[in-house]
């Protein structure tokens, strides 16, 4: 009797008396996975050996390749801790406070080995950590509570998926300590409800916040997570056991760890696409998705299956990956299988529940084949920032629109494939970080250096099955529904989007805007108008008239007097002066003593003298400016030039040729009656 | 890089922009339809903010 409480996880000190070895190796093998479990706690054998994430974990590390086992007999895990102070403590049968954890290798393993390795710090040391580190598959604790004993558990992402780009996972860092060996593994933890203080929903959180990449926090306990689910929701009994969390439930759970959700349902009329645009967007976005739904299992008379199913509960997984095959399929970590479990939609509808499922998959010798159970989705939540207002619906909605238009050029036989979009949420970070490393964007620098919301859709669209972006919509996520939200339009070919902008989206277009009473449930109109607005801004005509704003390079000591800006005078023209610069300057400034001129930041030009060493800067107060040169008169002409170390130097004699040209056509409109002439570098 | 290079002047010559300015109104306003019978279709309502997971 004594034995069996210290195998269910009793007190150190009763530990150290039975002298139990600080691990245990095996070679990898289901039975061995079982014994060691067994051995641990004393769960009977046929128990474990017949569970079927047992077996799913066991097929899961063959098809990984794995070939030892190693048990650390004693480890305090943080989640069950919790639990355990929470329920287990205050039963009256003694089920103890630690746990062990079993480690997965895909080399040989042998106490020897390690115990030789351990003792010293030389090369051999050296050598089983690279070794340790290299072949190191994961872990799965082992909690001391029958039946429901598989704790948290990290297993490594097949390489086949990391590899593929027709498959998305979604994964984080591990670091583990294994006696002062430090080892990683690369995936989303896992565990099994144990019925207490977690059912389906608990867990299926519990997963989602682990891959929630911006949590920036510790993820709580199960028990904690369903505490903060009933808590303050009518009707609900603050205790455990938990049978189960409504959705409500799951909301405020989400609520209590600050984040905001979109939540989707799916019902009898739900479309199979938007299942799997919603699907490919989120995971696209790093953004894991808790689906919910009816449990169905094959319904077997006398042992004949009739293709029958019969609904035998409503269960909660976590989306957190997706394989683009002809159908897509989805990884999940399922509590009644294991980590990453595939499921397909079903391509048609299933007889007995007259709709499309989710179909789930097991592993079968290393592959995947169908399961006796299918999921009718009954709901989707996807838990995000609070900062991300806008729902992807609204985003889909606007691409949908403006494919379609698109499409019309597919349609009149000009384009070879459809145009598709994907979409994808992105902080401002992963934003820039994708314009910067892309090829050929057209506005790089504008975006770049532009002010953006600190969440964004990104929706990219192609020609067909094209790798090719032709340009990128960025939507600002932190926005109302009825706001303008296009953030930039990125464009990667330039000839596409003249073709489209002047096309497909004309200007006249935006008559048609009628949405401004309502919310609209698309931005249609707001990409339409920004296409053109940014095009035809004034600021984007004087900077590829005039040049960009420029601070002065330098100030001289004489343009301030007592730490004042010393400005000379000058005249300020906006537009048509009905002057002449004949009248205004009788005494006509030469090439050796000339006026000074800019053009200002909002393009009015600015002219006059340079005094006691007093250049641009001082014309311009300070202010930026787009191109500065001087004035003079010579030979019966007024002339410009693009003269000014200050404003002007950044230009190349090319640039500057064809600026000081715009210049020059601007002194025209300010005075019609003169003319100017350009006198560039290099002119005699 | 693909080249569209004459894509504008092919557009113009299937007079792409008559064709959608034609149908865009009556088009907009089926999407607008169809968002919104959607966006009820997909909201969640007091039955489901109750469904319990309990398998």
């Amino acid at each position: 009797m004594i034995l069996y409480d210290l195998r269910r996880g009793a007190s150190p000190s009763y530990m150290d008396c039975i002298m139990l070895p600080p691990f245990l190796i095996s070679d990898f093998s289901k039975e061995t996975l079982s014994n060691l479990v067994r051995v641990r706690f004393g769960n009977e054998f046929p128990d474990i050996i017949k569970k079927r994430q047992v077996d799913y974990i066991f097929r899961y590390l063959e098809a990984l390749s794995a070939k030892s086992i190693l048990l650390e007999m004693d480890y305090i895990d943080r989640d069950y801790l919790e639990d355990y102070s929470r329920y287990y403590v205050g039963c009256f049968q003694r089920y103890g406070e630690r746990c062990a954890r079993l480690h997965f290798f895909s080399g040989d393993l042998s106490h020897e080995k390690i115990k030789k390795a351990l003792s010293c710090s030389g090369e051999e040391l050296s050598e089983l950590k690279v070794e340790m580190k290299d072949g190191y598959l994961g872990f799965m604790v082992v909690k001391p509570i029958p039946k429901a004993f598989i704790g948290k558990t990290c297993l490594k992402i097949y390489n086949s998926i990391r590899e593929d780009h027709d498959k998305k996972i979604l994964s984080k860092i591990y670091e583990v300590n294994l006696f002062g060996i430090e080892l990683q593994v690369e995936t989303i933890a896992f565990q099994e409800q144990d019925k207490i203080v977690s059912a389906c929903a608990t867990t299926a959180i519990w997963s989602l916040l682990h891959a929630q990449e911006s949590w920036g926090n510790v993820v709580p306990s199960s028990s904690e997570i369903t505490l903060s689910a009933i808590n303050h929701i009518e009707n609900s009994v603050n205790s455990f056991p938990n049978s189960g969390l409504t959705n409500k439930q799951i909301f405020r759970a989400l609520d209590i760890y600050g984040l905001r959700n979109h939540k989707v349902k799916l019902d009898d009329e739900f479309n199979p696409e938007v299942f799997e645009s919603l699907v490919k967007s989120y995971v696209d976005s790093e953004m894991p998705i808790l689906l919910g739904g009816d449990i169905y299992t094959r319904s077997k008379m006398n042992g004949i299956d009739y293709g029958d199913w019969l609904k035998v509960g409503s269960h909660a997984v976590t989306i957190l990956g997706y394989h683009q095959d002809q159908d897509l399929q989805i990884y999940v970590h399922d509590d009644q299988f294991g980590p990453f479990a595939k499921a397909r939609m079903s391509s048609e509808k299933i007889k007995g529940v007259a709709r499309q499922a989710i179909l789930l998959r097991h592993k079968h010798n290393k592959d995947w084949s169908e399961s006796e159970q299918l999921i009718l989705p009954t709901a989707m939540i996807i838990p995000t920032q609070p900062k991300i207002r806008i729902p992807f619906d609204i985003i889909r909605n606007t691409c949908e629109i403006i494919s379609d238009n698109i499409n019309v050029m597919f349609e009149s036989g000009l384009l070879s494939e459809k145009s598709v979009f994907n979409i994808r949420l992105m902080s401002l970070k992963e934003f820039r970080a994708k314009v910067i490393g892309g090829v050929g964007y057209e506005n790089k620098y504008s975006v770049l250096t532009r002010n953006l919301a600190r969440y964004i859709w990104v929706a990219d669209f192609f020609e067909g099955q094209s790798d090719e972006v032709l340009f990128t919509i960025a939507f600002d996520a932190t926005d109302i529904p009825n706001g303008k939200s296009i953030l930039e339009v990125v464009v990667a070919n330039e000839d596409f989007f003249e073709c489209i902008k002047s096309e497909v989206f004309s200007k006249d277009q935006i008559s048609m805007d009628y949405s401004s009473k309502e919310i609209s449930k698309h931005f249609y109109f707001a990409f339409v108008r920004f296409v053109w607005k940014s095009l035809d801004s004034r600021s984007l005509y004087l900077d590829n008239m005039y040049g960009e704003l420029r601070a002065p390079n330098k100030i001289k000591a004489t343009e301030v007097q007592n730490d004042e800006i010393i400005e000379t005078p000058k005249k300020e023209f906006h537009g048509c002066s009905g002057e002449r610069l004949d009248y205004l300057y009788e005494e006509k400034p030469s090439l050796e003593n000339p006026l000074i001129w800019a053009v200002s930041g909002n393009g009015s030009l600015l002219i006059g003298q340079e005094l006691n060493g007093r250049g641009h800067p001082s014309l311009t107060g300070f202010d930026s400016a787009r191109i500065a040169g001087e004035l003079f008169f010579e030979d019966g002409f007024w002339y410009i030039n693009s003269k000014s170390g200050r404003y002007s130097k950044q230009y190349s004699n090319a640039e500057a040729e064809v600026l000081l040209n715009n210049a020059r056509k601007r002194f025209r409109e300010v005075f019609p009656d003169d003319e100017v002439k350009c006198k560039c570098y290099g002119d005699a | 890089m693909k080249n569209y290079s004459d894509l504008t002047e092919k557009a113009r010559r299937a007079s792409v922009k008559d064709k959608i300015e034609k149908e865009l109104e009556s088009r907009l306003e089926q999407y607008d339809k169809r968002f919104s019978s959607d966006s009820k279709k997909y909201a969640f309502d007091e039955e489901l903010y109750s469904r319990t997971y309990n398998y």
